[in-house]
This record gives C-alpha cells, structure tokens and sequence, in this order.
C-alpha cells in the first residue's frame, strides 16, 4: 500500500527511529499467532489481538513481523525498534483503523511498552554514558590550536579533510570518524601551527608600507565594462587615457568605480603584493606536498573615497546616498581568477562626503586585494556573431549611476605581533629565547613539556602520560634532534594524541565505582560524580566551538560548576563573549544550510535581476545569522521561527523585502508593516533561497525542509521508485497540476499531505525570497522584456497567478502565508521542542535519547509560562542532565 | 647546440627503450597484490586550456559511422583506438579562463567569491590505489604558469604545483637522489615512526580505561595509527629503494617558451616514461596555452599573436587558419604518442590497452569564453572505441560521468565523482 522499501526498516542507523516512523504509519499492527517469547505477557496479548493482522509471518508488512521480533531491550538495536513501535502507537498512527484498538488498550500498551523501554535505555546509559568519545571536527580543531598558541589568525582548517555530517551537524560523534588520511592530516596541521608558532628570526618581519595615488590606484588604466564601468577623473570629469601618463602622480586624479568585482576586472592597486620575509618550507613524506606557509598576514588599509554618481558624458556628482564595497583577496594574475577569492576587511558604507576609511584585512602572500563595490552592475562580454568580445553596460538610473571615487590609499603592514619573540613562540620555549638555547636539555625539556600539556589539555594529565611523552622527546634528542626540533615532536604528538582530539561525556559515577577516563585522582569531582572539566569542554566547545577559557578552566579545575548559578552565570558569559559568533555561524551553516546559500545561482533565463547580486545573497546571510544570534541574546520565543513582526535589513535586503528602510549596509530591525508576509526564519530570504534550486520553487522540497527543520517533525524519505515533481519552467504545467498528478494514488497522496501544504504556502516567494503573485516561464505567457544589471537583454513570460492556500493534515486550511503562519506559532511548544532537539545534538554529539525525553518535557515545562524562550531554552539543557551526565544512581 | 638538439632527438625518438622495472611485490598492500593478478591500468590526462576549434575537430554524425572530421582525420590510424565525445560540460563551472584549474575537478562557480577549488580526477585515484608506484601521481605542465594554474588538486584545494622540467622529471625517476635529501627525509619519516609509537602507546593505555562505546571510537584511532606505520615503512623502501635504470640520455629542458610543440612533445615522452617504467600510473599534464607567448609555428614561421589573441579570433580568417595548423600538431603529437604505446607491450598486452589517454579542455569554444561542450577525445584503456558519442549541445552532460567510467576502469570502485549524475558506460559495452 505503500510504496517504501522494507530495507528502510532495517536501518536501524541513528537516525532510523525517525525515518522510519511513516513507513509503520501505514501498516496495520494485528495478527492471530503469539507473539515471540519474550515479549512479556499484557503486551504480547495486545500485539497479538491489535497488530498480527498485518505484521506477522515471512509477508509481514514493513518487514515488521512481530511474531518474531525480539523484545530484549537491552540491545540498542532492538530497542530502537520497539521505540519507533511506541511512538507510532502512542500518537494514533498504528493500527492504521483507530478502532482497532480501544483507547484504555492504547493507553495502557504505551505504558507498559515506555516503562520498559526507559527503564533499558536508563540502564544503558547508566553503564555506557549517553555516547561514545566525540572528534573535535576541523573547525574545532583550529580554534583549540589557535587558543593554544596564541595565534588568533591561524588558518589550518582546510588542511583537514571536511567532516562528515549526521543529524544534520559536523558535532554529531557517530559521524566524526577517524582515518589515516585524516590522521596525518592532524600531524601535517599541527606540525604547520607549532612551525607558525615560533619566531622565524631575531626580528620581527619587516613592515612595509604603501601609498597609491593618481593612477597607481588601478592596475590598468581601463577595466572591462568601458568607461562605464571605470575612469580616472579629475575636476569630476573624465580623463582621457592618452592624457593619463602626464597625470600619473596628480593628487587631484580620482579613480572612479562603477561596477561590481567580476572575471575580467584588473581591479586592485598597482604593484602591491603581501610578501612574508621567511616562509618556511617544512619537509613532508611526499615531497609533491611541501608545507607553505599557511597563516594570512595582516595589513591596514586607509583610504580615502566618496559615492558618486556619474551622469551622461562620463561626469561625476556627490551621490545622495551611501554606496558599500568591501575588498577581496586574490592573486594579482591577470585577467583569470586564480586560487581562492575572498572578501576581506568587513564592509564598508562610502558616503558622499570626502572621508578616509580603515580597516584590517588578511592576505596569504602573494596575494593582492581588489576593490569590491556591493551591488552594482557586472558588465559582461557579448560576443557578436563569434567575433572578439564587446562589453555592454545597463543604462543608468534616474540620476546617474552610482559608484566610488577614491583619493588614494595606503597599506601597512604586516602587522608583527606587539612584542618579540611573539606570544606564541613562547608558549612553547619559555624564557628560552629566540635561538632555544637551552643549557640542560633533558630538565628543560621536562619543564617545558609539562608546562605546554599544561596549556592545552582540557583536563589534568596523568604522570604516565606525561612521561611517555617525555620519552619521545628524549629520544629524539638522542638521535640527534636539535632541541627545539625535539621538544616539536612531543608537541605534535601530543596535540595529535586521543587527549587532544576527542572529547568525553561527562560521566557520573555508576553504582560505586567511578568512571574513569585517566586516573581517578585527576578526576575533579563535582561532588555529584561528573567529572567538572568534561562538563566545562562541552559547555565552551557548545558555546564558542573551542576549548574552556582561564576563566571557565578554573571553575572546573575548582568543581565549581555543579552550582546551578555558577553554571548559568558562565553560560550567560559566553554566549556575550566574542567566541559565540562561533557558535552563531556553524549552527545556522548546518541547522538552516547556510553554509550552501551561494549553492545554486538564481537562474538568469527566469531572474535576471538577480544576477551577480553577491550583494543581496551575503545580506541574506547576515540576516539570518543576526535573527538567530537575537533568538538567543534577547530571549525570544520559540514562535519566531515562524512568525515575528520585525525584521534585520539593510539598504539592498528592505528593497528586497518591499520596506522602507535607513540606507547603507548595517543591518537595522524594522518593525514590519501588519500584512507583510516577512518576519520570522520561514519566511526569511535565505530560508526560501536554501530550500529552492535556482530555477524553480518546489512545494514539496520546500514543505519538508520545514516540517523537519522549523517544525521537528521531518517527513519520511521519498520512495525510491517515483520520479520527483519537477516544476515546469518553460510554463505549461502549473505547479498545482504537476502536484495532482503526483498525488494522484492514495498512498502517495497521504504523506505528501503532511509536508505540501506548508511549502505550498510559501509559493508566493520567488526562488530567493522575492514576492511574486505570478509564475515566471521561459516560454508561455505575457512577455517581459528589457536589460538587466549586467547589461544583457532579457525576456520571460508571466503566466498563472500564485495558488498559496492549501489544508493541513489536521484539517485546518489557511488561504496565504499568514493564515498559516498563525496555524505554526499556535503551537510553541513543538516549535521549542524542536529547538531543544537541535540544541541537544549540536552541544552532547548524540540525538534526544529515548530516556531523555522526560527530560525535555520538563524543561519545556518549565519554559512554557514564559512562552518558551529561546535562551531560557537553552539554559535548561545546559542544566539538565543530557548535558551534565546522568546523575549516579544513588 | 648541435649536441643538445641531438639529444633531444635521441630523447624524442624514444622507441626500444631498456628500462629495468624493479620489483616491489613487498611494498604492494594486500589488496593491490590481488588487483595485480589483473593488469596494471593507467591514465594520462591532457588539457590544453584554450582547447581547439571546435568547428574542425567535431564529427558530424554521431555513432560508430561517424566521417572523419578534419582533425580526426590525422588520428585515423588509430580510429579503434579513440572515442570522440561530444556535448560534454561541468555544470556551472563558468567563466571563461578561471575554468582552466576546475577541468578534472568539476568545482563550481571558479569566479564566485568564497569559492574553493576541490580534489582533482588524479589525486582521487591515486588516493584510492595506494603506494602501488614511487609516485603515486605525477603532474606536468608545459609553458605552466606553476604558481596559479594546475590539473592537480588536493582534497582540501590546494594546488598541487605542476613539474615542467624533463630533466627534474628524469631525475626524480631514475637518478638516485643525493644523500642529504634522502637522509633528511628518512630523519623526517623517522620522526614521524617516533610520534606514531608514543601514539600507540599511549592509546591503548587510555582505552583500558574507557567504556565498551568509547573504545569502539578509539579503535578507528589505533587502526589509523597502525596503518599510518605501515605507510610509513612503505615510504621508507621507496625512499632507499634503487629507481628503475633506463640507458636513455637525460634530457635537456627546453627553456624557449617558443619551442611550444617540442616542449608538448617532450612532456608527453616524459609521461610515457613514467608510465613504461611504472614509476607512476596516473599522469596529468596542462598544456598553458593561456601563457604562451607568440611561437613557432613552423622552423620559418612564428604566429602572429600569442596563443590567447589567436584564440579570440573574432572569425578572422588569418587567426583561425594558424590556429588551425596549431591544433593539427598538436593531433599530430597525440598520434605519436598512440603509436608508442601501442608498439610497447606489457605482458600480452598493448601498453596503450592499459593506458587511458583523455585529451580535453575547459573551453568549449576559447573565441567566446564557451565553458560548455568540451572537447573530450579519450584513447586506449581498453574501451570500446570507434564512436563519436554525442549528447545534446544544449543540455550537456557532466563530463564527470565519464571521469567515473575512467576510475572504474582503474579498479576503483565508485559511482561519482564531482558532478556527476551517472556514468559513460557507452564505452565499456
């Protein structure tokens, strides 16, 4: 009756329980013969009477046949299936005729079938912890090392390979495998980062410093586009090309900039480049692979600049509003793009007024950095009829089209640390100095090893450890090591070691006999048996991805954070830190995708305003990550996800929105107008732009990306067999036929009602966001024409008006966004659930167990007066015992 | 002058080379050992970043009648022995020059900020065959522009800097190397075998105490230890091992950036060296049109323009007549290259039966900064050659889809690879 494979019964993978959820669903649970041996008697008399019908036998459905399913609980994997069996009974889903089983029957085989379950995944987690050992993933990784090291710039993370994912984060312990790849991976990082860490020479490198004016502003005298797209000027008109060579050095001489950084541009300054006095060459087993340096520099750029327009005839007036730009990093090789391009140095409002602007930006050497003005147009080659390539330009707006006009600019740098030898350097010499001269080897080296395990363990390090590592340290300098070489290799291992890399639960001391992860004495105990510095890890890596800081170290070190206050007081503390943008940023780029915003080009056929919007797509980005860091600074309730009446935009994200708001690119919040579709994460731009694929918006893909990721209530995996519903963009099928047609059996029809609707109501935003009330096609419908911001001509068609209304599986049906909206934020809890789930996966590495959920409804119930409060919400997993470990059983 | 040319041709002619191959069975992991009771395959990548004209270089019909187009048509000899495809493309890899470094990786939008190269076609497989050679890939460049151009990409994106000297080529191969460098890369490996024991040590004092959970999670830390070492001793034998001895003299780079086709072809010897003596099974080589200057097309004439303004030819009929010529030789120098591994034999085989060749771009069409409908030529492997397998203009391929063909054909068992959405098993029938 349905059509799911029976193998996705069998995996019974982490996250089976809830995929497999719908396929029993569909099935009947009824039968005659008894049930396997051990199911004890109440219940296997109901199995039997309510669920035999269809799960039993070699053509069991779903595979399921409960006359030989086994009931030892002990086992995960058999619990896990008896959990899914509870939760599909429990909420009236199996048998799938309700009146199959009388509702005291019910009532009282979720009893007996919960008791039973909680009690062995209790025990379970009494005797084994909550999981096993996470992996610190990549990012992890390099923000340990650079609080380590005191190198806050250090940039080893792409040296890692990517971690895998499950439940949807980079935390989750039973996806962060390791691998001898991944391994000698850990080895070539922290070899690199201790190389860093020492001072290359008796002296800082050198500081340069640069100064471009007139036409040293640009590496060419022209850029792709014509004069459009850029011209030196001076009394606000144009300089002609042939005159510039006299005016090379002229103060007066302005660059003006009228397009976005695109290939082919030549956009930076001429003859900079970043330069490191020593880099150094580290030798590695495969000599294709020697290790460069791997840290950016640092370089402060001054400038000074004002927004103009241009008008007719190639002249300049002030503009009237303010114009963004930000800088890119790249290599300074012509007209290719090669290597990585980055924005660097944040972005910056140029205002009509003359003013000079600073700011920090980070180069790897022998890059250059190029001028990246936001939101303007891209001018691209048209080659006509094959012949050599012409550029086109979109005509100006009203008033002229505005840019940059910059004075002249200065680097400085790099920028070397305040003291020499740096910080780092002695981090791992001491007082040794510059040249590491060390006058006892072996009693230095002692000292200095027990001083860095000191530095970047997270917890005390027994003696045996510390003289295994001794050990390697002496034997390299046996053999001939010089003492700096020798005393790295002890430090490599080290960070390289299981202490290093993987983090514990925080277990509790189980029926008398504590749990040890070294030797009991080191084990700071917080009086309730949880070792204090486990909890303090988990609570840092939660909060800033790294490791505990001076301040959260010693109240570990002092088992002072079983006090509730001292644990929320901390918890309040890092998430006002610096550190929990961290957080911010890696939880909004797995939890909502952000990390794949830049994903899927908009499809310029069908959307060519947006096209090279970078501008647009990065405020999206911003938007969404500052809403995310407000649910929890100002302790909003859990009912934003879906619906708020406010809104973080600036210039470019109002315009997009429809609103009125301050110009420049700060995002502001602005209380939205009573009947805008906007406010809250569903409807956000970003949102709408992961959940569609550039060309066309799916109901579908859309609805269960919310259910899942909004609602915590993912919908089951498609069947194998069906082709997926692709929109039609060429405009002859509307979305709501293609649907139907779809749906059409029965079987098909029932799961897609529980995902369709939502995504349906979200048809009114465009594959970015944008509101439209009709459908865009290639071929059919009313003609739009004209040119678009990179100057090409353009034409679609409109044709059917949006359908947004649709019914819920619960039957209540809503005509647009809002309507249903109001549906969503009515109920808070399992919106706060949700946020909870996500929460719990992302801090411990282990989905909500099974005896966890008691848990999770009590600290909903503690939350629900204030209307579940995001932060409130996450103070009571911090303080629950998911986080802390389970208490012992006393 | 006179002594240098001379080499050079002895070099070139190639043919009846002595090559004492060394035999490594103790180096090969268990798995290659049985691989090996099958026959070795290799795989040579060539991409020209400007590509050719398109107009003469595709057939006109599709299938295994196909006509000869005019640049086929040098290669005729060999027809049994190539498949042509057409309407082949990475998805949303655009452009125009910025492609160049994406042509075995597939990774999109080259020109988006933020946008990171990935893992390249050569360095997945030579990660997935193991140490079964001295190098497990070798990188070739001719007229490269090394520090920002390169086939070759590591799994995080990093270049992989390419190797355009033949007489460093010829050292690395077969002279053994000086004794410092060997000794500070044994000291380095050494270091390494120092750090893994204290590891091994070190972990299995700490998963004795751990819970059965936790130790589960350590044992794939103590296997990559494990298996690390053992790499490590692998590494180690290569390192002291004697390299396989050829009575060929060392070449003699070729520094004029001129001498466009000799340096092509010189290159391509090295690659065939490689392969014979199998110092390495897998091989790329750019071909930087891009950075060529204006060159020799014939001893008594130079083209007009450097590569790049010919390739914007804008139909100008004195562009694309050298153009025209400049891609011939180049078809003429692949002939070459079919003809030698063909006349070698490994076992009962043809080399060239084991060795897939893909000659290709990252430029459909150079005039108009194209990126789609690649010209894609694969030769040898084995395969079912004598088509021209041709996919719509207009709704490519992923030229992925072959790249997975070409690495199952290594013995590597995936079905993708960067873009691709399936496989070209149209070759394999």
């Amino acid at each position: 009756m349905i059509c799911v494979p029976p193998s996705n019964l069998i995996d019974r993978g982490a996250s089976a329980s809830r995929r497999s959820l719908s396929v029993l669903l569909a099935l009947g649970l009824m039968g005659q013969p008894l049930p396997a041996a051990d199911v004890p008697v109440p219940l296997s008399t109901l199995l039997k009477n309510s669920c035999f019908d269809c799960h039993d036998g070699e053509s069991a459905e779903a595979d399921l046949d409960l006359s030989s399913q086994a009931f030892d609980l002990n086992e995960r994997r058999i619990r896990d299936r008896w959990i899914l069996i509870h939760d599909r009974v429990k909420a009236g889903e199996m048998p799938p005729d309700p009146s199959a089983l009388t509702d005291g029957d019910r009532q009282s085989l979720v009893k007996s079938l919960h008791d039973k379950i909680a009690a062995a995944d209790r025990a379970d987690v009494l005797a084994n912890g909550r999981g096993p050992l996470r992996r610190l993933n990549r990012d992890e990784y390099q923000q340990n090392l650079r609080d380590v090291l005191l190198l806050p710039y250090l940039d080893i993370r792409d040296m890692l390979p990517e971690d895998r994912e499950a439940h949807r984060f980079n935390k989750t312990a039973s996806a962060l495998d390791m691998s001898r790849v991944q391994l000698a991976a850990y080895l070539d990082a922290a070899e690199a980062a201790l190389r860093q860490a020492m001072a290359g020479g008796p002296k800082p490198p050198p500081v340069t410093k640069y100064r471009a004016t007139g036409t040293q502003l640009f590496s060419a005298n022209n850029t792709f586009g014509e004069r459009e797209a850029m011209f030196f000027a001076k009394n606000n008109k144009a300089v002609d090309t042939r005159d510039l060579a006299a005016l090379k050095d002229d103060p007066a001489l302005e660059l003006a900039l009228f397009r976005s950084a695109h290939w082919p541009y030549y956009g930076y300054p001429r003859g900079f480049v970043a330069k490191v006095e020593r880099p150094f060459q580290a030798v590695t087993p495969d000599s294709n692979n020697t290790t460069a340096w791997k840290g950016r520099l640092t370089y402060r750029v001054r400038f000074s600049a004002r927004a103009v327009l241009q008008t007719e005839g190639y002249e300049l007036k002030p503009a009237t509003l303010p114009v963004p730009m930000t800088f890119r990093a790249r290599k300074p090789s012509g007209p290719d793009v090669s290597g990585d391009v980055r924005a660097t140095g944040g972005i910056i409002d140029v205002h009509p007024e003359v003013k000079t602007h600073e700011t920090t930006i980070r180069l790897l050497p022998a890059e250059t950095f190029e001028y990246s003005l936001l939101g303007l147009p891209v001018p691209l080659a048209r080659n006509v009829n094959g012949g050599p390539p012409t550029y086109r330009y979109p005509p100006f707006p009203e008033g002229g089209q505005p840019g940059i006009a910059f004075q002249w600019l200065e680097v400085e740098g790099p920028i070397a640390p305040e003291s020499w030898p740096p910080p780092s350097h002695r981090v791992l010499f001491g007082h040794l100095g510059l040249n590491v001269d060390s006058t006892d080897p072996p009693k230095d080296a002692r000292r200095l090893l027990r001083r860095f395990i000191q530095l970047a363990a997270r917890e005390p390090v027994p003696e045996e450890t510390l003289l295994r590592f001794e050990q390697l340290i002496v034997k390299r300098l046996e053999q001939g090591s010089s003492f700096s070489e020798g005393m790295l290799a002890g430090y490599k291992a080290f960070l390289c070691s299981s202490h290093f890399l993987y983090l514990h639960e925080p277990r509790a001391t189980v029926a008398g006999r504590p749990f040890q992860t070294v030797e009991s004495k080191y084990i700071v105990n917080d009086g309730l048996g949880r070792p204090s510095c486990a909890i303090a890890s988990r609570l840092s890596h939660f909060l800033t991805n790294s490791r505990p800081d001076a301040t959260l170290s010693k109240l570990a070190a002092g088992g002072n954070l079983h006090d509730a206050k001292t644990l929320r007081s901390e918890t309040d503390r890092l998430i006002d830190s610096p550190g929990f943008d961290l957080f911010v940023e890696n939880f909004t780029n797995y939890w909502l995708s952000l990390r794949h915003i830049r994903r899927d080009a908009p499809d310029i056929r069908l959307y060519p305003e947006y096209r090279f919007d970078d501008y647009l797509i990065e405020s999206m980005e911003r938007e969404t990550r500052t809403f995310f860091a407000a649910m929890i600074r100002d302790n909003l309730p859990s009912s934003v996800l879906v619906d708020a009446d406010f809104v973080y935009v600036n210039d470019r994200l109002a315009q997009h929105y429809g609103l009125n708001a301050a110009p420049g690119s700060t995002l502001r919040k602005v209380i939205l107008p009573e009947d805008s579709p906007y406010g809250g994460l569903l409807t956000q731009a970003a949102i709408l732009k992961v959940t569609a694929n550039g060309t066309s918006t799916s109901p579908v893909i859309r609805g269960a990306w919310i259910m899942e990721r909004l609602l915590g209530q993912p919908p089951p995996p498609p069947p194998a067999s069906v082709p997926a519903v692709e929109p039609d963009i060429r405009g002859a099928k509307t979305i709501r036929e293609l649907l139907a047609l779809h749906t059409k059996s029965e079987s098909c029809a029932g799961c897609h009602a529980r995902f369709d609707p939502v995504g349906l109501a979200l048809e009114n935003f465009d594959i970015i966001g944008g509101w439209r009330t009709r459908y865009r096609g290639i071929e059919a419908g009313e003609r739009v024409t004209g040119i678009d911001r990179a100057g090409h001509d353009f034409a679609y068609g409109l044709f059917d008006t949006v359908d947004a209304s649709g019914k819920l599986l619960d039957g209540r049906s809503f005509q647009d966004i809002n309507e249903l909206k109001a549906i969503l934020a009515a109920n808070p809890r399992q919106l706060a659930r949700n946020i909870l789930h996500q929460l719990t996966v992302y801090a411990t590495g282990i989905p909500v167990q099974f005896a966890d959920r008691a848990e999770v409804e009590a600290i909903l119930n503690d939350c629900a007066q204030d209307r579940y409060r995001v932060r409130d919400l996450l103070h009571g997993l911090v303080q629950s015992q998911i986080f802390l470990g389970m208490e012992s059983s006393r | 002058m006179t002594r240098r040319t001379h080499n050079r041709r002895r070099f070139l002619r190639g043919a009846g080379v002595a090559l004492s191959l060394p035999l490594l069975e103790s180096l090969r992991p268990a798995s290659a050992k049985e691989a090996d009771s099958k026959a070795p395959r290799r795989m040579l990548l060539i991409s020209n970043n400007l590509g050719v004209l398109p107009k003469p270089f595709f057939p006109q019909q599709a299938g295994r009648d196909y006509e000869f187009s005019p640049y086929l048509q040098d290669l005729a000899e060999f027809r049994n022995d190539f498949t042509v495809i057409s309407g082949l493309s990475h998805p949303d890899v655009d452009g125009g020059h910025s492609t160049e470094n994406c042509f075995l990786t597939a990774a999109r939008g080259p020109t988006k900020s933020g946008f990171r190269n990935s893992i390249s076609l050569d360095q997945f497989a030579a990660e997935q065959l193991g140490p079964v050679t001295r190098f497990s890939t070798l990188n070739l460049g001719v007229n490269i522009d090394k520090a920002n151009r390169s086939l070759s990409w590591t799994r995080d994106g990093v270049l992989l800097p390419a190797e355009d000297s033949a007489s460093a080529l010829f050292r690395k191969m077969f002279v053994q190397g000086d004794p410092a460098a060997i000794q500070r890369q044994l000291r380095h490996l050494d270091e390494r075998g120092s750090i893994l024991d204290t590891l091994l040590a070190d972990t299995h004092q700490f998963r004795r105490k751990l819970g059965r959970d936790d130790q589960s999670r350590l044992d794939q830390y103590l296997t990559s230890v494990r298996e690390m070492e053992e790499r490590l001793q692998t590494a180690r034998e290569w390192e002291s091992r004697p390299k396989p001895t050829t009575d060929l003299p060392a070449p003699d780079d070729i520094r004029d950036q001129k001498l466009f086709f000799e340096k092509f072809d010189l290159m391509l010897s090295m690659a065939r060296l490689a392969m014979e003596s199998d110092s390495s099974r897998i091989v790329t080589l750019m071909v930087d049109a891009f950075a060529t200057p204006v060159f020799k097309l014939h001893p008594d004439q130079n083209t007009t323009d450097g590569y790049h303004n010919l390739s914007h030819h804008g139909q100008s009929e004195h562009k694309v007549k050298q153009l025209e010529d400049a891609d011939r030789q180049q078809m003429t120098l692949l002939t070459k290259l079919f003809e030698q591994l063909a006349e070698t034999r490994e076992g009962e085989d043809r080399l060239l039966d084991r060795t897939m060749i893909l000659f290709g771009s990252n430029m459909g069409d150079a005039n108009t900064h194209n990126n789609t409908n690649l010209p894609i030529l694969l030769a040898g492997g084995g395969f079912q050659h004598g088509q021209h397998l041709a996919f719509q203009r207009d709704h490519n391929k992923p030229l992925c889809n072959l790249f997975v063909t070409m690495l199952q054909r290594l013995g590597i068992e995936t079905d993708t690879f960067g873009s691709s959405n399936g496989t070209l098993n149209e070759i394999t029938a």
